[in-house]
């Protein structure tokens, strides 16, 4: 899987991360490059491991069992921590290093992942290439978490298991010390009886395009997957060997499937529907629109610097003085909509809780944001809601044209239909209407493909005086509504994938067709790098929880 | 166990101060043992009183990335503790050519053995333990310790020769 990632991060055009089995979380500066790129692919890593491996899939079932349940989640979590993070920490700085050259100071700021990463170089000194070495640390992190876990669960059932269930050699973190006493021999064993394997079986090009010193590029070309992937199995089924012989219970490369799958069924029979995501199929992992998907899927930005930004709701207020405080001190009137659990997320409300009057049954709440003082931190932000689309229509007659007026719907919004009716015409009378992106785009790009639309993309850069962000605008009806991702660049490369992916030939990308909303999309962006807590793709569900 | 026994193990690492970090980890990890530092490193920052710079302890319940550095306040008394039964669980792990983590080691041990001295000469440390006999697992591992990997551990505890050697020179000795 991580070599599509790769390509997807260098194909064309004091941050910090956190993944839970929910999702991951990225609060990327936007000053450094090299280095958010570390941290969005040390996040993807973890992901990536817990969704093809047993261990993983006790994880994903143990962080979201209700109750006492769930507490083997902490003690599963602990046994697998040094493997997860080893990996993740190799795979993601020899893969923005690909991209960006030898990034050999960028762990400078995470002086705990140092030694992490030096072990795993150390451990994978004498494979060759690479590629090679990223797949060995992965067959070498994949062998770790294929234990009899999900065995021993079903055993005994879902709430009496206990770790002590599992031999410590058994355990992710065992294993990899394991390895790690072993030293370096063993991954150069494994490689070269992998590098025979695939001679054997496949043109001898694949290996030719992983040189030592060799363009990580070249050799993850989709040309050469299967070849790879044969190369990735052989490996792990040397390294296999050598654990079993140290007395491991061990499971083969996909050994993990059968186990999955009845744990999940164990799960539906005791508690239901918990949230789990159907893993991706090995043909999915190598369809990068697919790929693509299912990390945007789990990624949050955070763009409020940790905690969601404080709101408000501001008291009834007839609609010139709404203008008025809107107004204030900008050029621009943006008027947001949300659904209210979405609201509910993005900020923290007095009381820890979304104000009675927003919980109405309605449908999505619309309402203008008043900054209080944003040069300060802890600045509140404020809500003047708007009850109708009258309101809407009123508003935007007082504001008469002062500067722009945007309306900016989160495409969540857009699941109420009726609510959608309802509102869509004072939304598009009103100025231009952006839908921020807020849900997974399998929810509305093949719809797109299915009915031939054209679609036209627009990715820009945005910066301010402490950051740099980026953003992808894109348009299915000649640009009457604008679909926006706020985000970085590997985010909206990977939608700009995923949309290419998807609509092929309907795709174009035209700069110049964002010539009539150039004065709104720019106060938009700043608008909501200025008041949106987050921006993420699962408001309809899926992913993240909220705690 | 007394925590002033890790005195003689702190002086034959030559670790002087009272915090310690990722250095003097590895070198008290070389004095007792040749297994890859990192994961003597790794068992020893499951400590309780394990610090942080931003006074933030070790996140609870997910992965993350962050750029905080942390140590070991050795005048804490569980710390020193912890530390004393890291090492002593590295030393064991080698000298007894144990397929076993120094994390789970360190856990176990204390149920098996007693430490009855520790003594720094020219020569090494000299661990001088004393084996408890056949015990049940405590109850406080019962969750989390394997009974089969509990049975080899003390399998392979009470068929251990009299005196073992040390890596960084010294000895084991069992009672």
């Amino acid at each position: 899987m991580t070599d599509h990632l790769a390509r997807l991060c260098f194909d064309g055009p004091g941050s910090s991360g956190s993944y839970t089995t929910h999702a991951f979380s990225l609060r990327l500066s936007g000053v450094r490059q090299p280095l958010d790129h570390v941290v969005y692919l040390h996040e993807v890593h973890h992901a990536a491991l817990n969704d093809v491996t047993a261990w993983g899939s006790a994880l994903h079932v143990y962080a979201r069992l209700p109750g006492d349940a769930g507490q083997q989640f902490i003690p599963l979590l602990d046994a697998c921590r040094t493997t997860h993070e080893s990996l993740a920490t190799f795979a993601s700085v020899q893969i923005a290093s690909a991209r960006h050259g030898a990034l050999d100071g960028v762990l400078a700021a995470y002086p705990s992942y140092v030694p992490l990463y030096e072990a795993a170089v150390h451990l994978l000194s004498p494979v060759q290439g690479p590629n090679r070495r990223q797949l060995m640390a992965n067959a070498l992190a994949r062998l770790c978490m294929q234990t009899p876990v999900l065995e021993e669960i079903a055993a005994v059932g879902l709430g009496t298991f206990r770790l002590a269930a599992i031999r410590d050699i058994d355990r992710p973190d065992a294993r990899w010390n394991w390895f790690a006493r072993q030293g370096p021999a063993l991954a150069g064993v494994a490689a070269a009886a992998a590098d025979r394997a695939l001679v054997t079986n496949f043109d001898r090009a694949t290996l030719d395009s992983d040189e030592s010193g060799g363009d990580l590029y070249t050799s993850t070309d989709r040309s050469h997957d299967e070849a790879w992937d044969y190369w990735e199995a052989a490996a792990y089924e040397r390294l296999r060997a050598a654990l079993s012989a140290g007395g491991a219970r061990t499971l083969s490369f996909n050994g993990h499937q059968d186990g999955s799958a009845a744990l999940l069924a164990l799960v539906a029979a005791e508690h239901g529907d918990i949230g789990l995501r159907a893993a991706m199929s090995g043909e999915q992992r190598h369809n990068d629109a697919a790929l693509a998907s299912s990390v945007l899927q789990q990624v949050r930005h955070d763009l409020s610097g940790g905690e969601p930004y404080c709101a408000v709701l501001l008291p009834p207020a007839g609609i010139a003085q709404v203008a008025e405080l809107a107004g204030g001190d900008g050029d621009a009137m943006i008027v947001d909509a949300r659904p209210a659990e979405r609201l509910a997320a993005l900020y923290r409300w007095p009381g820890e809780a979304l104000p009675e009057r927003l919980r109405v049954p309605g449908g999505p709440v619309v309402a203008v944001r008043v900054l209080t003082d944003h040069r300060e931190p802890g600045s509140v932000i404020g809500h003047a809601v708007l009850e109708t689309p009258d309101d809407l229509t009123a508003l935007s007659g007082f504001w008469n044209g002062r500067g722009p007026l945007a309306v900016c719907v989160s495409a969540s919004c857009l699941a109420d239909r009726g609510w959608a009716k309802r509102w869509l015409p004072a939304f598009t009378s009103a100025g231009p209407v952006f839908v921020l992106v807020d849900i997974e785009p399998d929810r509305f790009v093949p719809a797109w493909a299915r009915d031939g639309r054209n679609v036209t993309v627009v990715g820009l850069d945005v910066s301010d005086t402490a950051a740099r962000r980026t953003a992808l605008m894109f348009t299915a009806d000649a640009g009457t509504i604008w679909w926006l991702v706020v985000a970085d660049d590997v985010t909206v490369r990977l939608m700009a994938e995923y949309l290419r992916g998807q609509l092929g030939s309907l795709l174009s990308s035209d700069a110049q067709s964002l010539r009539a909303v150039r004065d709104a999309m720019t106060a938009l962006v700043s608008h909501l790098l200025a008041t949106e807590s987050f921006t993420s793709f699962d408001a309809l569900g899926g992913g993240h929880d909220n705690r | 166990m007394t925590t002033d026994e890790l005195d003689a193990i702190l002086a034959s690492a030559n670790v002087k101060g009272s915090q310690i970090q990722r250095t003097e980890l590895e070198a008290i990890c070389r004095s007792v043992c040749a297994i890859p530092a990192a994961e003597f490193i790794e068992a020893v920052t499951q400590a309780p009183g394990l610090s942080w710079d931003d006074g933030q302890t070790r996140p609870a319940g997910y992965f993350e990335i962050h750029s905080r550095h942390w140590w070991i306040d050795m005048s804490d008394a569980g710390n020193r503790q912890h530390l004393l039964a890291v090492t002593t669980a590295a030393a064991l792990v080698d000298a007894l050519r144990l397929n076993f983590s120094i994390s789970w080691v360190t856990r176990v041990w204390p149920a098996v053995l007693a430490i009855q001295s520790i003594s720094r000469r020219d020569d090494g440390l000299h661990l001088g333990l004393v084996r408890q006999g056949v015990t049940p697992i405590p109850l406080n591992l019962a969750a989390s310790v394997n009974p089969s990997d509990y049975a080899d551990f003390t399998k392979a505890v009470d068929g251990a020769p009299a005196v073992l050697p040390l890596e960084g020179g010294g000895t084991i000795t069992f009672t």
